[in-house]
């Protein structure tokens, strides 16, 4: 991962067919419309280089016109869609939806948003990944799937997701998870990476204080350290800018630790 | 409420709410159903067939709440029987309350929220496992029916007009589809739906909710639009065609 001295530009990991992808991307929900569109440009006007949108959203005619801004001035944004799960069988279609709204000949990742009916989706991944084979999406995931439906898609098509987006965070943590999307290849992402624990849970706000950072920034610095990508939204640019600038210092092992652990304090 | 059953005979689940208060304006009834459609999200993305009624009702209503609205006052919409009802969620057919939804049968459903006194509601007809041939056609016969009387909505038609038209278009392919039925309601104040006179014009500042629920071999279908009659801009974006979950 490469940081540079402002801490500005997200690093990022190379996914399936050559995508880089930033490690921290802007993530879009619930904004829409017109304050979608502005939230997306402070975005990218303070270093975001990923947006995370879907069909769901309803903000993709936003996004994209943010996006179409940034690439008319020669700043080139990833953008990520997801298939909405009523879509089964109408994937291409809405594929083309998307991409029609995103102004765009090419999404830079496209995932299954949920499992559709709890099935893994095997038709729909199919079409996923005739997508990427047709040059319409360079890479391809799934959101919201167990490990178990995972399975199901590579014992069926042979083609294991990019990468797999949930939500997570310290109080999800789950080593097993983590452990099996590295065995296949398959990279992680924290979708709600700061909404599922209380910023305010001692042992984040103790890390922080040590660090000079804040609550969300050290949740965001477990990820990296995890090589866990993650997609925080804010509609305030300061928190924007918070949320991108965790390039510039380093978790200690016993820390990580610390912060894994609250996952199992929390059922307890 | 203006409705025709054509085989049987059925009852209405509760009595038609109407309200004098002031009528809804166009942005408020939107917002409304945006507020259903998060509801519609709950049930279809987070639908598995281990999932009872009343788990996919406390779904839709934290989603719902969550997204600024509560379940309207009137939650029998579609009115039709037998149905199960709990806060926002209307499932058509028998069903218990702690019994899983059959996956090879359609899982016929609206949504019903109130938004600051104004009403919003979407309605879907879903399948978890690969649809017969049948079925698949019955669905069609209805969504094609209720898109053809969608495409005549303007001021000055009644909804006369719509539902014959409408029970034509069904019966030119019936299939195994019963007790068809075309309710066109107005959004009335205080989170009410009014029924539209069947012989009333509709009037180009009206919002209104056009319903298409019948039986098939297979169990209930609906499929439902709320349009701006002026702008004939349909609100909601809910699909109208047989959702296939698998
Ligand atoms: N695949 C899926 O099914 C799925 C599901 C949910 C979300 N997502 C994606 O993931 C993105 C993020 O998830 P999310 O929005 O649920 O949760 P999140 O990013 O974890 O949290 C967002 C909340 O945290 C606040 N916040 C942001 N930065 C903060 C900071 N530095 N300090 C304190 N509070 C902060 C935001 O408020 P302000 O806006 O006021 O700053 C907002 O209330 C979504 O936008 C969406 O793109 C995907």
């Amino acid at each position: 991962m490469a940081m540079d001295e402002k801490g500005s530009e997200a690093a990022s990991v190379r996914l399936g067919f050559g995508l880089e992808l930033p490690m921290i991307g802007f993530g879009t929900f619930p904004l829409r419309g017109e304050t979608a569109r502005r939230a997306v440009e402070s975005a990218i006007a303070l270093g975001y280089r990923s947006v995370d949108t879907a069909m769901r959203y309803r903000n993709e005619d936003a996004v994209g016109a943010a996006v179409a801004e940034a690439r008319a001035t020669g700043t080139d944004v990833l953008v990520t869609t997801k298939l909405a799960t009523d879509q089964v069988g109408h994937e291409r279609e809405a594929l083309l939806g998307s991409l029609r709204r995103l102004r765009l000949s090419r999404v830079d990742l496209w995932l299954i948003h949920w499992p559709p009916g709890g099935s893994a989706g095997v038709g729909s991944w199919r079409e996923l990944i005739r997508a990427r084979d047709d040059g319409l999406v360079s890479a391809i995931g799934v959101s919201n799937y167990s490990i178990a439906q995972i399975d199901r898609l590579i014992e069926s098509t042979g083609t294991a997701p990019d990468l797999v987006q949930r939500s997570w965070g310290p109080n999800e943590f789950d080593e097993n998870y983590l452990a099996a999307c590295a065995e296949r290849g398959i990279m992680l992402c924290a979708h709600s990476p700061l909404r599922t624990t209380p910023l305010d849970h001692p042992v984040l706000v103790e890390t922080a204080r040590r660090h000079g950072r804040t609550p969300a920034q050290v949740i965001l610095r477990w990820d990296l350290q995890h090589g866990v990508a993650a997609v925080p939204k804010s509609a305030e640019p300061a928190r924007m800018a918070e949320n991108l600038d965790v390039f510039g210092f380093r978790l200690a092992d016993e820390e990580m630790r610390a912060i894994d652990a609250l996952a199992a304090a929390s059922v307890s | 409420m203006h409705e025709t059953a054509c085989d049987d005979p059925f009852r209405l689940a509760s009595a038609v709410r109407t309200d004098t208060g002031m009528r809804p304006s166009v942005s408020a009834v939107r917002e409304a159903t945006r507020v259903a459609e998060v509801g519609y999200t709950a049930v279809v993305d987070r639908m598995t067939p281990a999932l009872t009624p009343a788990e996919i009702a406390a779904n839709v209503l934290r989603s719902v709440r969550s997204a600024g609205g509560g379940p309207a006052p009137d939650n029998t919409f579609p009115r039709r029987d037998p149905a199960w009802h709990q806060d926002a969620l209307t499932v058509l057919g028998a069903h218990r309350e702690d019994e899983r939804l059959a996956a090879q049968a359609p899982i016929a459903f609206a949504i019903t929220v109130n938004v600051a006194g104004t009403a919003g509601t979407v309605a879907a007809t879903m399948v978890l496992d690969e649809p017969s041939a049948q079925l698949r056609h019955d669905a069609a016969t209805l969504a094609d029916a209720l898109r053809g009387v969608l495409d005549q909505v303007a001021a000055g038609v009644t909804p006369l007009v719509l539902e014959s038209a409408f029970l034509a278009a069904v019966e030119r392919r019936r299939g195994t589809l019963r007790r068809e039925t075309l309710a066109v309601l107005r959004l009335a104040g205080g989170s009410a739906f009014e029924t539209a006179d069947a012989t009333k014009a509709l009037d180009g500042t009206d919002v209104i909710v056009v319903s298409a629920t019948a039986d098939s071999a297979h169990g209930g279908i609906v499929f439902q639009a709320t349009v701006h009659v002026d702008s004939a801009e349909r609100l909601d974006g809910v699909p109208m065609r047989l959702i296939e979950l698998r």
